[in-house]
């Protein structure tokens, strides 16, 4: 467990020291910052404006490191050969490959956080602190679910290809019932199985898509929470297995 | 007592949609006496490098087996072995200090001695005075100075280093040289490879010559430069007796 803490703690201290953090964490103030103004054109809707852009802002900075970060820092490693000195150390592949993640999840964390926290403030004290934090942990789970896929996709494929496939199954994700809707209208068997076989092949994410102020003033319900944790540790576990088995077999030339 | 046995090892890169694979290691074999310093020679692209990756398990073998002390590696044998890469690309990011503390935590369960391990090995590759600076800042000889430094930082009784005075100016390589013979004397066994005979001239006592893919020679470096003039000499030999010498 130390060796996976001090390759975490090295890939935190990489990310906060390298410029990709620092720009992330700029678009997510921008759009922070144009949420508020947004919100202060409109004199009815101000808090509901400010709540929807500010999740997404959320959501763009933290799926953004996790795609980026994760495309990145394995197949960096590997092209140029930094990892060869620490598995060169007592160390196993999977351990490497768990510190990594740990170290981008830890910075992932801090990130929501903070930025949910700001948010929180804006928002003002009206709203329930506990379905802020619902609607965060669905941003979180959301991004550790886009990093697992980039993390595998990176073991397998080239970075660019790896940060694409990822996207590509996120938007899938989302979007799924919109594709379920349309197949329905078009009544075309083949395009309503293939959506179907897209349902199972990727993470229903759009069952946790609670970034609207609805569910803000509503709150969400304890079966979807537990069904949103439970979906997400699952693809997670199941995806972080299958890179270990491939990394663990990978030639480093 | 062989401190690593290598024996018929065989490394195969599978080729692509419009190459053909490629046979780079062929039944390699050959073994390190204990507190020896061997030379691993042999011309660019003949297998050193593949055949350090396979030793460390960068790479899978495709048959034959390794032996670090008597046993398969594993990750106690790890801790006894310091490793330095061809071109050691390090993380930039670190300054001289952080980067030897992430080397010592990977295999020390303690810090309690950390410093003042530190301090001597930054003092035997002269780069005490550059231990704050970040590696980014670092010239290539200081580069694979805070390399070997990484390297023999956990005193390893096995050093296995990857072509270490490639690229480096004459007053880099000396420096690199005094280094090697100080860690020989401190017991140390010592491997590495280079495609120089002249490095091997100054340091080897034990010499392991590889020409493609195929192990030439595994013995004293005195024979061998008995027999034969130059690495080329002894290449066409190899070639003329069918394969070893």
């Amino acid at each position: 467990m130390r060796k996976v803490f001090v390759i975490a703690a090295t890939t935190l201290q990489e990310m906060l020291r390298e410029k990709l953090f620092l720009i992330v964490l700029f678009i997510a103030v921008v759009l922070l910052g144009l949420s508020i103004l947004l919100g202060a054109l409109s004199f009815s809707e101000q808090q509901r404006i400010l709540a929807n852009l500010g999740y997404t802002a959320i959501e763009i900075a933290s799926v953004g490191i996790s795609l980026f970060s994760g495309a990145f820092l394995l197949s960096k490693e590997i092209e140029k050969q930094t990892l060869l000195l620490v598995l060169a150390r007592p160390i196993t592949r999977d351990q490497f490959l768990m510190g990594k993640v740990s170290g981008i999840i830890i910075l992932n964390t801090m990130l929501v956080l903070a930025l949910g926290l700001v948010l929180f403030f804006l928002l003002g004290h009206e709203v329930s602190f506990f379905n802020h934090l619902i609607i965060l942990a669905s941003l979180w789970f959301e991004a550790m679910i886009v990093l697992s896929l980039v993390i595998f996709f990176s073991v397998v494929v080239r970075p660019i290809l790896a940060l694409l496939m990822s996207l590509v199954i996120l938007m899938a994700g989302v979007w799924i019932p919109d594709l379920q809707f349309f197949a329905e209208k078009s009544k075309d068997v083949f395009f309503i199985n293939s959506v179907k076989v897209v349902s199972w092949l990727t993470p229903n994410l759009y069952r946790f898509n609670w970034k609207s102020y609805y569910f803000l003033e509503l709150g969400v319900g304890a079966q979807d929470v537990i069904w949103m944790v439970a979906h997400s540790c699952g693809w997670i576990l199941i995806v972080f297995v299958f890179s270990c088995i491939i990394f663990r077999r990978k030639d480093i030339v | 007592m062989a401190i690593l046995e290598v024996k018929k090892i065989n490394k195969t890169f599978p080729g692509g949609l419009f190459e053909v694979s490629r046979h780079v290691l062929k039944d390699v074999t050959f073994s390190l006496p204990e507190g020896e310093t061997t030379g691993f020679v042999g011309s660019n692209g003949s297998g050193k490098t593949t055949s350090i990756k396979c030793m460390l398990q960068f790479m899978n073998l495709d048959g034959g087996e390794i032996l670090f002390f008597g046993k398969p590696l594993n990750l106690e044998a790890k801790k006894r072995i310091g490793y330095l890469p061809e071109r050691p690309y390090l993380y930039e990011f670190l300054t001289g200090m952080e980067f030897l503390r992430l080397h010592w935590n990977l295999v020390q369960d303690s810090s309690v001695e950390f410093v003042s391990r530190a301090h001597e090995a930054l003092k035997r590759v002269d780069l005490f005075e550059a231990r704050d600076k970040k590696l980014r800042k670092y010239s290539k000889g200081m580069l694979q100075r805070v390399g070997i430094a990484q390297a023999i930082i956990n005193r390893p009784d096995l050093l296995i280093l990857d072509e270490p005075m490639s690229g480096l100016d004459p007053d880099g390589r000396g420096l690199v040289k005094d280094i090697l013979r100080d860690e020989a004397k401190r017991g140390t066994s010592l491997f590495f490879s280079s495609h120089l005979l002249q490095d091997m001239e100054e340091l080897c006592s034990h010499l392991v010559v590889i020409n493609n893919g195929t192990i030439i020679y595994d013995g004293g470096l005195t024979f061998f430069m008995k027999q034969y003039k130059s690495l080329e000499d002894a290449f066409r030999s190899a070639k003329e007796q069918g394969g070893a010498l």
